[in-house]
């Protein structure tokens, strides 16, 4: 009996990637210059501004937050998967609060400057995983995973609370709404230079848990099953949780704290496709990719005004929580 | 002479300083055949089987398996020589049943390697043996308690173990499938598989093993063949309640009694 139909996961996936492609390419074309919507190839051909615009802020925000989706997605779904539960995200172990807190520190502290301050926020991410992974050490009970899940709650308890005293010290005409936007995330002062910065990092990151993928199911079982199939547990999970935390880092530095897409992804890969790593991984990026570029092109277009990015990706994600825990599993076939 | 798979040496183990759970061990498993760890709860038979899975390190003492060190083996080799069913496995993701009995081939995998048609096939014979293939495509949250166990010990299967480590693999079954699970492990046996498993159950470790480690509060322990080691007095001293062994239809049953008077 087939349990399983639908398309084949090879077709589905080339298919995902072929939306994606043609998803950026109208995302590039998509904006408010020379008219709000879709900007015509001959604009480009004959308005100098038209092709400028494209070429300096369209085209590296198109990348950028596909960049985005797929690291954080293929991060969420490898922090899942590692911890064997659903319900954990990227920046768990004490990266999105550092992140925010290394930001919020920046601006109030030492400078409002756009480098400075994502510098200061890929620090503290780092920094939030280091104190998480020393921690998780130092606890003398509980298993592995259930260690660092309570040092990853108290870092980030800790670097909230942080960011609350910034917030509190901030000089609420200028900072504080620059430390909220942030908060909130968004794309809108991505320019190429953070597309060199966050792409290689997250290219690597994204061919290595994808290298690792049938590695990341063996390490979803209990501790004691996966060394008996030949893995270190300890050593194996701290590399694939340690790149997908770098990776994490790098997005957020560049785009604030993104909520939902490591969440969700994951989550709607699974239904899709299959929990099976060797599926769910690269699916999770082309879908994470997906969801985020639709979730920037809502945020810049739906209103007059740009809206966060983090406020659309909570919104979008959110209804699609529901609905994907309402709906009936469809998934391809291997 | 008999063959000798697991051999341990003044082995000790504590999961707390001065708190050991194994005392000064030193036995001899024999090879091809099914060993019971026998004991009540709590005295140490998971950890014994975790010490000979190499996943546990003695504090002191040494475990050979079929004469060489467990440390000298490498990840791969020990993965390919030992494999284990634990008592709950517990699986957050829905795999399906081949997906996850294909898990078991990991061991013959190089670390970046995917499974291929071989190790499919291998899967497939697994889930044969185990008498599951027909829930090949079947997610695993779907399947009962004997089911899963079922699947568990195929996944076991796929690694082509020399030495199947079980841990109390009929504790959530009811009497057909713990019927199932005993012939199985017995026609392992008689295809030259060790297998070690734990119980609580007398009736349960005599009626599927050839050879019993008996292991007692204090670091008491006594090991032999079966029918010579589990006698009343023995089992009385390991489990401290008073315990008869009665014969029906050439069967052998441990009574225990609760009621007084």
């Amino acid at each position: 009996m087939k349990q399983f139909r639908g398309p084949s996961f090879t077709g589905a996936l080339t298919g995902l990637s072929a939306l994606l492609l043609l998803l950026m390419v109208l995302s590039v074309l998509l904006g408010r210059y020379p008219q709000t919507g879709f900007t015509p190839l001959r604009s480009l051909l004959e308005d100098a501004l038209a092709l400028r615009l494209v070429l300096t802020l369209r085209l590296p925000r198109v990348l950028t937050a596909v960049l985005l989706g797929a690291a954080l997605a293929s991060a969420g779904n490898a922090f899942q998967m590692i911890f064997g539960n659903p319900m954990v995200e990227p920046g768990f172990l004490g990266v999105s609060q550092g992140a925010a807190f290394g930001a919020g520190f920046c601006i109030v502290f030492i400078t409002g400057a756009l480098w400075a301050v994502q510098l200061s926020a890929a620090l503290f991410a780092i920094l939030g995983l280091g104190f998480s992974y020393y921690l998780a050490r130092k606890i003398r009970f509980g298993g592995w995973v259930l260690r660092l899940i309570l040092a990853g709650i108290a870092v980030s308890a800790v670097f909230s609370a942080g960011i609350g005293i910034i917030k509190f010290a901030a000089d609420p005409m200028t900072q504080l709404p620059e430390i909220t936007f942030w908060l909130l995330g968004g794309l809108h002062s991505v320019q190429w230079r953070d597309v060199y910065y966050a792409a290689p990092i997250v290219v690597a990151a994204c061919t290595i848990l994808v290298l690792l993928r049938w590695r990341i199911n063996v390490l979803s079982l209990s501790e004691e099953t996966a060394y008996s199939l030949g893995t270190r547990p300890g050593t194996e999970r701290f590399l694939v949780l340690t790149i997908a935390a770098v990776a994490t880092a790098a997005v957020v530095s560049v785009a604030g704290i993104i909520s939902w897409v490591g969440l969700i992804v994951p989550h709607l890969t699974r239904r899709l496709f299959r929990a099976d790593g060797r599926y769910s991984v690269p699916a999770s990026m082309v879908l994470g990719g997906i969801f985020t570029l639709i979730c920037d092109d809502a945020a810049r277009l739906l209103f007059p005004g740009e809206l966060p990015l983090g406020v659309i990706t909570s919104l979008l994600g959110a209804v699609l929580f529901i609905v994907v825990l309402a709906l009936k599993q469809v998934r391809v076939k291997a | 002479m008999k063959m000798v798979c697991y051999t341990l040496k003044g082995v000790s183990y504590a999961y707390h300083t001065h708190q050991e759970i194994i005392r000064n061990l030193s036995i001899h498993v024999p090879e091809g055949k099914v060993t019971a760890i026998l004991g009540p709860n709590g005295i140490g038979k998971t950890t014994f089987l975790h010490i000979a899975l190499g996943w546990l390190k003695p504090l002191e003492g040494e475990v050979t398996l079929h004469g060489t060190s467990l440390g000298r083996y490498s990840r791969r080799d020990l993965g390919k020589a030992v494999s284990l069913v634990p008592q709950n496995e517990h699986i957050s993701f829905d795999y399906s049943v081949l997906e996850y009995v294909l898990l078991g081939r990991t061991p013959y995998l190089r670390p970046l390697a995917l499974p291929g048609d071989e190790d499919v096939a291998v899967a497939r014979e697994a889930l044969e043996t185990a008498g599951i293939a027909h829930l090949e495509h079947k997610p695993v949250h779907e399947l009962s308690g004997g089911e899963a166990q079922m699947m568990l010990l195929a996944r076991s299967l796929a690694q082509q173990p020399r030495v199947i480590l079980m841990d109390e693999p009929t504790s959530h079954l009811d009497l057909a499938n713990k019927g199932k699970v005993f012939d199985l492990v017995r026609s392992l046996s008689f295809r030259g598989v060790s297998v070690l498993l734990t119980s609580h159950e007398p009736d349960e470790a005599f009626a599927v093993s050839d050879f019993t480690i008996l292991i007692g509060k204090g670091g008491l322990v006594m090991a032999g063949d079966t029918p010579e080691v589990m006698s009343a007095e023995n089992l009385q001293r390991i489990y401290g309640v008073p315990i008869r062994v009665e014969k029906v239809n050439g069967h052998t049953h441990f009574i225990w009694y609760q009621c007084k008077g």
